[in-house]
Formats: C-alpha cells, structure tokens, sequence
C-alpha cells in the first residue's frame, strides 16, 4: 500500500503494472473462493471467516479501483466517450448561394 | 506540374528552317517561347493578371522581342534565345494607338510607339528614347496607322471618323514634320481593319457601302482615288464590314502590292494595285482564314479552308465545288466533316504551289480555327515548305507539318480552369462483376452459387493475367516499361489515390484528366458557350453504383441573354449521356443537389429559375414522390449581390416556393463579395474538444451556416472595413456579426467544421491578417440526436482571434478527408506561386497568451501574433504555379491522405499528409527482419516443444 502510494498518480509502465497485480490479485482470490472455503472447512466459524475473507478481498479490489480512477484510466468522464459520439441528423436541407 | 500560356494574341514564327522556337504574347499577360519540335515551353513571363500587365503590341527583330504592355505604358525587350530582359523603359501616359519597328535603308535601328497625342522613337538597342513628337490636332483626330519603309520617313495616319483623313510625314532623323496633307473621306468610320497600306506607301481603303476601294498615296496626294468593285464583279455580303489585309515583308522596304479582301466571313480575294491599276488575282470562297508569309524574295498567302462534305470525293479542289449560297446555309464557317485544309499561293500570281497542301483533322463537335500563323522557308530545291500554327476557337493551338501532320498541340485553355471536380475512377472489370453480382436480383440457390463460381473464375483468370505481366515486365528492361494509361485500362487503384479530375474552361471546353500523371484522356467542346459565362458543374451520381455509369452536370449560364443550359456526360470516358436534361425555358438562379437519390442511384438536382419555381431533374415519378414526402425539409438561400439582398425560400409540395426570410445588406454601404456554405462531403469525426479538466467543449456543427463577407464601398483607408456575417441558411437567423474596422479586400475565406478563416489587409497597420472564428455549443450539447435549425434556443458561442500573416495569398481551401479523422491544415497559395500547408492548430482562437496548466494539458500552442511562413511547408518545393486563381481538395481512399489540386496558369495536382502518414507502413519499414523474427520465434518454439517433450519422456524412463 506504501508502495502504491509512493508510485504517484502518473502514468507510467510501473505504476500501472503494480495496479494491475493489486487488481488481479483479490480478483483471483475471489475465484478460488471455493478453494479457500474447502480449506476451513475444519473451522467451526466458517461462514464468519469467509465473509471476512471476501470483505478483505472486495476492500483490496475497491482500493485498486480507486487507485485507478486516481490515475485516470476509468472513463468516467463524458470526454472518455466523445470518439462514440454520432454526430446529429441533419433534419432541414439548404443550398443555393450567389445568383448565377 | 503543367504549364500554360494562355490564349494568343500575337505570335510570330521564324523563317527558317533550322529554328527551334516561336515567340508568343498571350491574353493571360504571358511572354513566352515555345519550343516548335515538341511545343514545350522554353521560357516564359508572367506579367500582372490585371489589365496594368495588357500586351498591346510585339514586335520581332532578329533576336529581340518587342513588347508593350500596360497601355503603352511600358517598352521592354526581350532576348529570344534565353528570355533575358535587354531593357525596358517607361513610356509618357497616353492610350496606345499602335508601334511599329522603323527602319533605314541599310538597317532596323528604332522602333515607334504611337499614342494618342504623340510619337515616339526608340533605338533598338537600348531603348533609350530619340525623340518625341506632338501630334497637331490631337483632340479630334485619332491616329491609329503607323507606317514606314525605309525611305526615312515615318507616316502616320490619323482620322476624323465621317470626316477626313490626316496623313503626317516625320523625319526619322529629328522627329520634324516634313509634311501634313489632308484628307477628305467623309464615309470612312475607322482606319483599323477597312484600311490598310501596300505598295510603296499606297493607303487603300474599302468602302462596303458604295462597293468600291480609295486609294491614295501618303504624303504626296490630295485626295482619295475612286475605284468602283463592280467591275471585278465581285460580292459584298450584307451586313458585313468588309476588311483589308496587307503585308509588309520587312520594314525596309516596301509593302507588297497585293492584300486580300475580305467580303463576308468566309469569301476573300486577293487583289494587287499596281501603278495605279486594280487587278484581281484569285477569289477565295469557303476561306476560313488567310494569312501572308514571306521567305527570302518569296511570299506567299495561305489559305485555310473547309474540306466540305458537299464535294465527297475531291482531294485538292475545295472552293470551287460549293457556292456561297450552300456555305451560307451551313452557317457559313462551320465545317461539316471537321476536315481542313491549308493552300499556299504566290502572292505575285496567284498561282497555287503544288504539293503545298495540308490536310488535318479536328475532333468531332470541335471548334473552328481562329488564328493561322505560318512559317515558310525554301527547301534545297528552291521549293516552298512550310509549317503552320492554328488556332481554334477552344484555344487549341496546333502545330502542323508537311503533309497534315500534326507536330505538337497543346490545350491553353487549361490556363483558364472555372471549375472543377474530381471523380473516382470506376473499379476493374473484375471487381465490377463481383459487385455486379451483389446487385443483380437473386435467382434461386444454385444459380447464385453458379454465378459466384463464374465470377471467382473470372477473378483467378484476371490474376494470372496480372502476374504474368508482371513476369513479363520484369524481364524487359527498367526503362522501356512505361505505364501508360489511356481510357480503357482506367481502374481504381487500391487507396483510390487517382482520380479523374473533371475540368471546365473558361473557353467552354471540358477535359478530363488523370490525376497522377495529368494526361487528357479526354476532352470535349461545348460549341455553344459564349466566353464570359458562367458554370456550375454536380457530381449526380459517382462510380459507386455499378453498372450505372457516372453521370455529371454541368449548368451553363450566359451573361447576357441570362439563359442557360444543362449538359449531362459521363465524367471518366467524356460522352454525353444518354440522359435528356429538362429544357430550361427560364433563367436559372441557383441549383442545389439533394441527397435523396432516383432508383438509378442519380442525386436529384433542383433547378430555381428567376419566378423561384423548382424544377428537378431527374424528373421520374419516384423522385417527385420522394420530394413531395421531405419537400418540407428543403430550404434554398439565393443572394443578389447587386441589391444587397438575402432571402430564404421554403420548398412546397406542389415545387412551388414560399419567401420565409429576407436579409437586406444596404449597397450604399457594403457590397456582398463571397457566401461560402459547407462542403456537402465533409465529415466531422470529433463532436467536441476536450479541454484540460476533462470535459467537453462541444463544437456548434451547423451544416445551415452560412459565412457572408461585405466590403465597405468606401475605400478611403481610414474609413474602409469589411463585415463578417454568420448566418443560418434555413431560418436566416443572424448568428455572429462583425465588423473589420480598417480592413481592406480581398478577402479570402474558407468556412468548414465549426471554424471560419478569412484573410484581408489591414490598413492601418499595413499588413495582411488572418482570423479565425469557432463556434462551440458550450459543456452541454441542446440536441445530440438530431440538428434542426428551427430549434436552437441557444445562440453558440464564438471564439476569436486574428494573426498577422507576413505575405498576401492568392487562394485557401482547407484540406478534406474521407472521415475527417485526420487533423485539418489550411493549404494558402502564395502570389509567389508556392502552396504553404498551414497547421489549423496554428490558428486555433483557444490560444491562450498565457499558458496555464489546463491549456498545457490541451496542447495549446501559446499566442503569437505572427504566422511565419516556413519554407520546408511549402508542398510544391520548387514547382512554382503562376497566377494560383484556386486550390481543391478531394479525399482519397486513405484517410491520412487528402488529394490536391491547384490551378490558375499551372495545373498542379499532388497528396498532402496532415497528420503524417499514418494509417500506411513506412517506407523504410523493415519487412525482412520483423518477418525473419517472427518466423525465428515460431521455429523456437516447435524445437523447445519437441526438445521438452523428449526431456520429459527421459525422466520418465529413468
């Protein structure tokens, strides 16, 4: 977390990587959710360690998200879009000009 | 790059054999030196487009070339070898009347400027002026004739018109007036063309009305002898100033005793007064054109006529077949057959020379000749051999030889280009049956599934085809293979970088030229074109709708009868369409190309004539219905800039009109000088802008919008201004409005997107300048669905800003792209005849003058006043184009590319890049090791695999 901070909010191959690992990381610990929940399945407090586990985790990912939106790289803004824009329908036609 | 000269005015060929050149002075204010072997131009001048750079006279002496220009204003002379300048110098005001070279006995020393108050001499040498003489009674007499042969005294001939007839004698030597004789000739209205002088300083005279010629000697007799035509029995046309032709071989000696008379339009006769005796030589009928030409002691008189149909069979007779009465009815010089042929004669005599003729051939529905220009030189053998120059009315200049071959010809009408368009070449035969096949109507499985097998064949056929000329090609050498592309191997290359450039003349002539190596592939006269008209020329329908062919329109209107005509073609091979354009019984004021299209894929084109009725065309059920479905939609905008008025039309269903809104531009004041709308082509890719905290300035994109330019009709530069208006074209709403205080024409505009450039000169600051408006709707766009000009509650914003621009422009236009991705450069033709490609960045109004974050994080360029013009822009280097009247853009098939042309005396066609190459490999992009690496990679992987799988069959075993 130290690390992410000091990494700034510029754009660069270092931050971003360490963003994407900080991303991909809880993701896949949420896949193998099962794989995890098998593993406690001694535990007497199941349920309640597992929660705990995948509030830590959607913490991990928020974190991740938020550290994104810090760089820019979520298109959240209309600017984001604009290349999407259609340009409007033309509802009247005109020509003529200079007489002739 | 193409070169022109213009239209001839005065040209003169060389009498010899070995020579190289002809010196021509052409109505485009042009000197030139054309090469006569292969017509190339050896040098050239370009004077001023204006009347100031008028060629009223050339002279040829030896090696110099005598011009005056601006309105007598200015002597200069030319080397004709190299085109060097030897002097020039300036002459006392007064309205040019005639010049003439003037000679003694022994040698050509100076040459005589007539104006219309005085006579001047020049030495030939230097220009350095002798003397200047008054002429007495200068008021009411106008001298028009200049005459000398080598006796040391300089005639010159001046007229009361219906009165008399002044004949001053000058002493070459000191500009003294030997003698002054007057003249009664009270039925003589003007000297030039009815009078002409022969012989030993004879002046004769024709008189149409009284049928009969008057003679007089200049400076010795009294009054004009009378000589009645009558009994030569020949026949005056009606209605017709009858006019005289005369030549003097050199200036040193006397005129040539014999001239042609012409009686009507096509009907000369070489007459020759001798010893005061009238005798009648040879009757030319039929005659276009006549022309005398002298070599050593010989001269001769050649004779253009008319092979006409009327006689088939006969291979050198051609006047003696038809008579007058059929000529007439032909319209008296047109040729049926197109087939002319060119006769010498001896002038003495009359005699025809054999083996003089010339036989050539005009294109079908071309023009007739206009100028002839011969050159005569004796052959080894004491014979006459000559080559000739023709003119024709399309400004075609025709270089002939002996026996009717054509040496050279060259289109100067091509310096004179109105319009212009560009079209796409139409695909491959290939590649049209395939599409072909998508359009033809579906008949059943099997027989799609037959056709596409048929037309794959086709395709694999063409390839082979392809590759083994390229196989065949590869084996000759590098210098033979020329692509030459003519009409029937016209296909669409694979970016469609070439194009068929659609060109309309000023002469009324169209051609159609290939844009990357700028050969006519074909060109075709409009014989009913007066010169002054003007033209509109509509893309109706492109090469996209195989197998329709592509279909062009042309709208030509007549400046003084007011009305006009269409004329459809088919813009790649030139022919007429079959199409039949409606009848214009009315003047038509405007035209506009809608998008909606006919069931032959045609764009429908509405005419309004001058009782702002609408005619479409094509005029079928289903684009009436079509029309009378969106006619609420079409809108016109007509301006008068004579009245200073705008007014807005509304379409009805019944295509009549409906005054919505009506604009008054008081011409007291200011006079309308441009309107410029939007390129109907032209697509926007980016909505907006973004700005530097990320949000989103949206651009105001009225196609609606309308740029109106005034200038104040009051040019005192303290109170001169010019006004901007932005105007919508539908509701006619005023958008933006500004006034230029202390700014001068001409103003130079270029309207596209959500900006507006112009260009004018400012007057108090003494400088030209540039500025740029925007429009932008603000962080929200009102309607992002649709645009309707009706409903705009919201007036844009407009952003400004001007810039100095160190030099004045000749055109502007903006470059085009197909998506419009690509960034826009303004592309500014100098009066230097360079093209600069100007970034639009540079002249963007959101500069700000001082860079802050926000503006840095945009790419803003911070303010600078001043544009600088660099020399590495220019995207023409070195191949300057005189006198740029205007520069078109034209997309290509790669949207880094935009296509341009640029025209005025020169043709210029090249590919400009905006934003670099992008969306194309570089050249030195380095296919062989990205390819070997590549393939490397793939090879290391099946080893590492088969080197793994055997490793883990070994630990297996173990």
């Amino acid at each position: 977390l130290f690390i992410m901070y000091m990494a700034g909010n510029t754009i660069s191959i270092f931050p971003a990587m360490m963003v994407c690992m900080m991303g991909w990381r809880p993701l896949q610990a949420l896949m193998s959710l099962s794989a995890t929940l098998k593993a406690m399945e001694s535990s007497s407090r199941r349920a309640l360690q597992g929660l705990v586990f995948l509030v830590g985790k959607g913490l991990g990912l928020a974190l991740a998200l938020y550290k994104c939106q810090a760089m820019g790289l979520l298109p959240t803004r209309p600017s984001d879009w604009l290349a999407f824009v259609t340009p409007p329908q033309r509802m009247e036609f005109t020509g003529g000009g200079l007489i002739l | 790059r193409q070169q022109y000269v213009g239209k001839l005015k005065f040209a003169s060929l060389e009498a010899s054999q070995g020579s190289k050149k002809l010196v021509v002075a052409t109505e485009e204010n042009v000197v030139a030196a054309l090469n006569s072997r292969s017509g190339e131009i050896l040098w050239r001048h370009v004077d001023k487009g204006t009347p100031e750079g008028a060629i009223d006279a050339m002279l040829i002496h030896g090696q110099d070339a005598i011009t005056v220009s601006n309105a007598g204003r200015i002597l200069r002379s030319w080397e004709t070898n190299i085109g060097g300048l030897n002097w020039e110098t300036s002459l006392d005001t007064g309205s040019f009347q005639g010049a003439a070279l003037v000679g003694l006995p022994e040698a050509v020393k100076y040459v005589a400027v007539l104006k219309k108050a005085a006579l001047s001499l020049h030495y030939l040498s230097n220009g350095h002026q002798k003397w200047v003489e008054h002429l007495p009674e200068s008021e009411s007499t106008q001298y028009q004739l200049l005459y000398s042969h080598g006796t040391g005294v300089i005639h010159v001939v001046g007229i009361v018109p219906q009165s008399h007839l002044n004949v001053l004698t000058f002493n070459v030597e000191d500009g003294e007036i030997t003698k002054q004789v007057r003249v009664a000739a009270p039925w003589l209205g003007a000297l030039q063309g009815s009078c002409a002088v022969v012989g030993e300083a004879v002046l004769v005279c024709v008189d149409a009305a009284a049928r009969s010629l008057h003679v007089c000697a200049l400076g010795t007799e009294q009054d004009m002898r009378h000589i009645p035509l009558q009994s030569l029995e020949l026949e005056f046309a009606d209605d017709f100033q009858a006019r005289i032709l005369a030549t003097q071989p050199s200036v040193t000696s006397a005129s040539r005793t014999q001239f042609f008379l012409q009686l009507s339009p096509s009907h000369f006769s070489l007459l020759q007064y001798k010893q005061g005796l009238l005798s009648h030589l040879r009757d030319f009928q039929q005659a276009a054109l006549v022309s005398f030409a002298t070599t050593g002691e010989k001269t001769v008189a050649a004779v253009l006529t008319c092979r006409s149909e009327l006689k088939p069979g006969s291979s050198d007779g051609l006047h003696a077949g038809s008579t007058l009465e059929d000529a007439r009815r032909q319209d008296s010089l047109t040729c049926s057959n197109q087939t002319y042929n060119i006769n010498l004669y001896l002038v003495e005599t009359g005699q025809r020379l054999l083996d003089t003729t010339i036989t050539f051939n005009l294109e079908q529905g071309g023009a007739r000749p206009q100028q002839l220009y011969i050159q005569v030189f004796l052959k080894k053998d004491d014979s006459v051999g000559y080559r000739a120059l023709v003119q024709t009315e399309d400004h075609m200049l025709m270089f002939l030889q002996q026996p009717g071959k054509v040496v050279w010809s060259r289109e100067e009408s091509l310096a004179e280009v109105v319009s212009l368009e560009m079209v796409d070449l139409p695909l491959t035969g290939a590649q049209a049956e395939l599409e072909g096949e998508f359009g033809k109507k579906a008949d059943g499985l099997l027989g799609m599934f037959l056709k596409r097998l048929s037309s794959q064949l086709i395709l694999l056929q063409a390839w082979t085809a392809h590759l083994w000329k390229m196989f065949y090609d590869a084996r000759k050498p590098r210098s033979q293979i020329k692509n030459e592309i003519n009409i029937d191997n016209l296909a669409r290359d694979e970016f469609n970088l070439q194009k068929m450039m659609v060109m309309v003349t000023a002469s009324g002539k169209l051609f159609g030229i290939e844009s990357s190596s700028g050969t006519i592939l074909w060109k075709q006269y409009l014989r009913n074109v007066k010169p002054g008209s003007s033209f509109k020329l509509m893309v109706q329908r492109t090469t996209a709708h195989f197998p329709h062919p592509p279909q062009c329109t042309l709208l030509v209107k007549d400046k003084e009868t007011k009305m006009s005509f269409l004329y459809v073609f088919n813009p790649i091979f030139g022919k007429r369409s079959q199409v039949a354009p409606p009848v214009l019984k009315r003047p038509i004021l405007q035209t506009l190309l809608l998008p909606i299209m006919d069931q032959d894929y045609a764009k429908v084109l509405l005419l309004i004539d001058d009782e702002y009725k609408v005619t479409p065309f094509p005029a079928t059920k289903n684009v009436l219905r079509q029309l009378e479905e969106i006619a609420h939609t079409i809108y016109f905008y007509l301006v008068d800039a004579e009245q200073g008025k705008l007014s807005g039309f509304r379409l009805k269903k019944d295509l009549s009109t409906e005054e919505i809104w009506e604009v008054a531009i008081p011409t007291e004041v200011q006079r309308i000088v441009t309107v410029k709308g939007k390129r109907s082509n032209e697509h926007v890719h980016s909505q907006g802008r973004v700005m530097g905290d990320r949000s989103v300035l949206y651009k105001s994109l009225n196609p609606n919008l309308l740029a109106v330019v005034t200038e104040s009709t009051d040019t005192h530069h303290e109170r001169t201004f010019i006004g901007i208006y932005l105007m919508d074209g539908v509701t006619g709403r005023i958008i933006h409005s500004s006034v230029q205080k202390k700014a001068k024409g001409p103003v130079h505009m270029v309207h596209s997107e959500n900006w507006v450039v112009y260009q004018y000169w400012n007057t108090k600051a003494r400088r030209n300048e540039f500025t740029v408006l925007e429009l932008y709707e603000g962080t929200e766009q009102y309607n992002a669905t649709a645009f309707s000009s009706l409903d705009r509650p919201i007036l844009p914003q407009v952003l400004q800003q001007s810039y100095i621009f160190p030099s004045a422009i000749s055109a502007m236009e903006a470059t085009i792209t197909e998506r419009g991705i690509t960034s826009r450069h303004l592309l500014i033709g100098l009066p230097s005849g360079a093209i600069l490609s100007l970034p639009k960045a540079l002249l963007d109004p959101r500069r700000p003058e001082i860079p802050t974050e926000q503006s840095r994080e945009e790419n803003l360029i911070p303010y600078s006043p001043d544009v600088q013009i660099h020399a590495e822009r220019f995207i023409n280097y070195n191949q300057t184009i005189s006198r740029m009247r205007g520069i078109y853009t034209a997309p290509s098939g790669l949207e880094s590319t935009c296509l341009v042309v640029a025209y005025g005396l020169d043709i210029f066609q090249t590919r400009v890049y905006p934003s670099k190459q992008f969306d194309v490999l570089k050249d030195d992009y380095d296919y062989v090791l990205i390819s070997s690496v590549l393939f490397g990679l793939v090879f290391a992987t099946m080893i590492t695999k088969r080197l793994a799988q055997v490793k883990l069959l070994n630990r297996a075993w173990r």
